[in-house]
């Protein structure tokens, strides 16, 4: 499937590692959660070429001790509606300030990348439904946002006015 | 020639960046239109779209949700929602008891134009339907109100700005409502909202909030749960931001009617809810903190007291109007309020005329209050939690005229929180869900009580009817409540007593087997009656139902039966 990462389609060097596939000697892998445990017991210290990927239903908290590991997490849409995935990829990128790659991957929509970017997510997953120019026009359909600390790529914030401008609690009550 | 300017009342303007946010909001709406009618999107995603733009498809037509936040509007405004009515609808509107307005007559290919229209005095529709953090509701009398602490507003407004195109709680499991009250008087029904906030002062004077959350109405009714009892104002986003990552994290998906917080809540336990969402507060990064501050202080400066007059509290020629004149004192008493100022009066207009639709207002009515907003009260409106308007600063000298006018338009109905002024959902005469007609209901109801001396014996009394389970018409919390329900292909009409969405709010109790549509409007008065054969002196409906509970209304419903 394309990839879109800052506006432009790339090549996809990740490989999800099937059920049985072993992870022995191998690299460019993105695990499933649910085998991230046996596949890092293996993995040597400061090798790279790891990736995770995350279902929407679970904790990210318990990532948080291995975020380091990985160059890429992969987030899952089911249906462009279920947006789980958002505070996910906030979680990770935010709280947890893992600076690897994020990417959503299953259902979502052009009218969803500006969010998708803001939350966190700089690496999409794409069918051919949908034309480079029809995502990157989305990217800032509203070109400005009112959560300063989630805008990205050049969105406008409200700009402040002068430190003291505002008296303390002016008028009210 | 003169040309007659509105006063521009004291509330929040749109600065640039609101302007160009919103615009931008509107052209983004227009251009998903465009593809839902080519057919580069499916109708199936098209309908979070509209929805999140307050579009959604009824019985008929389209409806439309214009957002009025916290129910706080200018006469500009107002005159607007008039043209539109004019323009787009059939020379009406409806107050929504979310303190919005709903145009049920609306054209798909209209509704950009529409926006357009709104964006050009600093409305829209961003959030009032979807699942989405919707707009925040508060207090009807907020900035006026004898007994409020302080003005809820500017927090009102904060959240509404942090809340607009959230980029992570978009799409939450389900519709999100947030309600502020800044008076111990609890007009807002906080405790069944999403989540309440509740304004304490500490013995410092500072402003704390009490977070709730898990209330709520629908097929699940519940009372919310104090999961804060004081939370610093400086920290009242990072926590709604917590609140909201752990439901958008964990709330139910899997089931539409199990996805709002409340089912979260109660599943969780509140401890453990309460828990997750401060161990969430705590991890986040708290930088924004004084940001939220900053604007915090660049609201309020919006929402300035207006230039209040010093006037005498006593008015003589109001005093001798009310000995004189029945009319004018049962007014006084139900459709006005006290105001923190002395010389001021809170002046309701009521849109419940006997046999009239509840919260139904023409153009011509809006533009009325609008005109009388103009001359009497600072060029200021509210819309109600009851569906009505309110003209929050009225001189008490210039009741008699206010009076006056609001009669000439129909408007003066003294029935203002008695049982005339019932709420009532669209029902089945416009709603797609509902399962049963609720306007004809009320329409009965309302007739049946048309004398407004008998209502102002009743007393205080909270009608409430629904037309399906989903409870928009809030018969859970209604003193009495009405619920209308489908029994093989008729209608059936279910009678709940004892809710209150006050402070001291309460979940309504069903009576009992529910009634032909023919027979609803008697066994309601037949309850009414029992209230008056049983109360004690100076007893208020609740308080006798809560005093005696249920068997005296069961015996006289259904004894004979």
């Amino acid at each position: 499937m394309p990839v879109i990462e800052n506006n432009r389609i790339v090549e996809d060097v990740w490989t999800h590692l099937e059920d049985r596939d072993s992870a022995r000697d191998r690299s460019m892998i993105i695990v499933p959660l649910a085998r991230l445990q046996e596949v890092l017991a293996d993995w040597p210290a400061g090798h790279r070429g790891l990736g995770v990927d995350v279902p929407n239903d679970v904790d990210v908290d318990q990532l948080t001790p291995h975020l380091a590991r990985f160059d890429i997490v992969t987030l899952n849409f089911p249906g462009f509606a279920d947006g789980r995935a958002f505070s996910q990829a906030r979680s990770i990128r935010h709280t947890d300030h893992y600076g690897g790659t994020i990417r959503a991957r299953g259902s979502f929509l052009p009218d969803q990348y500006g969010f998708l970017l803001q939350s966190g997510v700089d690496s999409f997953e794409v069918s051919d439904r949908f034309a480079l120019e029809e995502w990157i026009r989305h990217a800032d359909a509203v070109p400005a946002t009112y959560q300063r600390d989630y805008a990205t790529g050049g969105l406008a914030t409200r700009p402040f006015a002068e430190a003291g401008a505002w008296p303390e609690q002016p008028h009210y009550g | 020639m003169n040309v007659h300017v509105s006063p521009e009342p004291n509330m929040y303007r749109y600065d640039e960046f609101d302007r160009s946010f919103v615009d931008a909001r509107v052209a983004q709406f227009r251009d998903q239109v465009a593809r839902r009618l080519d057919g580069t999107i499916t109708e199936d995603e098209f309908k979070p779209m509209r929805l999140m733009n307050g579009l959604y498809h009824q019985l008929h037509a389209y409806m439309l949700r214009v957002a009025v936040p916290y129910g706080t509007m200018s006469s500009r405004q107002l005159n607007v929602l008039a043209d539109i009515a004019d323009k787009y609808d059939r020379g009406y509107g409806h107050w929504t008891t979310r303190q919005n307005i709903q145009y049920n007559w609306i054209k798909l290919e209209d509704t950009a134009d529409i926006l357009d229209r709104l964006a050009g005095v600093e409305m829209h529709a961003i959030q009032t339907s979807g699942n989405c953090i919707r707009n925040t509701t508060t207090d009807a009398y907020a900035g006026a109100a004898a007994d409020e602490l302080a003005d809820p507003r500017p927090v009102c407004e904060l959240i509404r700005q942090w809340s607009s195109l959230h980029p992570e709680f978009t799409y939450l499991p389900r519709k999100f409502k947030i309600a502020v009250t800044g008076s111990p008087n609890d007009r807002a029904a906080v405790r069944v909202h999403d989540i309440g906030l509740r304004m304490h002062l500490n013995e410092q004077g500072e402003r704390g909030w009490e977070v709730l959350v898990g209330g709520g109405q629908g097929r699940t009714p519940m009372v919310a749960v104090t999961v804060r009892d004081w939370l610093a104002e400086a920290d009242l986003l990072p926590y709604l931001t917590a609140v909201m990552r752990v439901y958008n994290l964990i709330g139910r998906r899997d089931n539409k009617y199990k996805a709002r917080i409340k089912i979260l809540v109660h599943e969780m336990g509140a401890e453990a809810f309460s828990a997750a969402v401060e161990k969430e507060f705590a991890d986040a990064q708290m930088e924004t903190v004084e940001v939220d501050a900053r604007e915090l202080a660049r609201i309020s400066s919006y929402f300035a007291a207006p230039a209040w007059e010093t006037l005498a509290a006593f008015v003589p020629e109001i005093e001798e109007k009310k000995l004189a004149d029945r009319e004018f004192r049962q007014w006084l008493a139900a459709n006005t309020a006290a105001h923190k100022v002395p010389g001021y009066t809170i002046v309701n207009a009521s849109f419940k005329p006997a046999g009239g639709i509840p919260g139904d207002a023409t153009s011509g009515q809006m533009r009325a209050v609008a005109a009388l907003a103009d001359k009497y009260s600072f060029g200021e409106v509210r819309v109600t939690h009851a569906q009505n308007l309110t003209l929050p600063h009225v001189r008490t000298s210039d009741l008699i005229e206010v009076w006056g006018e609001l009669n000439s338009q129909g408007l003066a109905e003294a029935n203002i929180g008695l049982i005339g002024d019932i709420i009532s959902c669209p029902g089945l005469d416009y709603c797609a869900l509902a399962t049963a007609r609720s306007i004809p209901v009320a329409q009965e109801i309302s007739t049946r009580f048309a004398d407004i001396k008998r209502q102002h014996d009743v007393g205080p009394l909270k009608l409430n009817i629904s037309g399906c389970i989903n409870a928009c018409g809030h018969h859970h919390v209604g003193h009495i409540g009405i619920l209308g329900v489908d029994k093989k292909g008729k209608e059936f009409y279910q009678i709940t007593l004892g809710g209150s969405s006050a402070e001291n709010a309460s979940i309504g109790k069903i009576l009992g087997p529910g009634f032909g549509a023919d027979e609803i409007a008697g066994a309601v008065e037949t309850v009414v009656d029992t209230y008056l054969n049983v109360r004690e002196q100076g007893e208020e409906f609740l308080q006798t139902y809560r005093h005696l509970g249920a068997a005296p209304f069961k015996e006289a419903l259904y004894a004979s039966h």
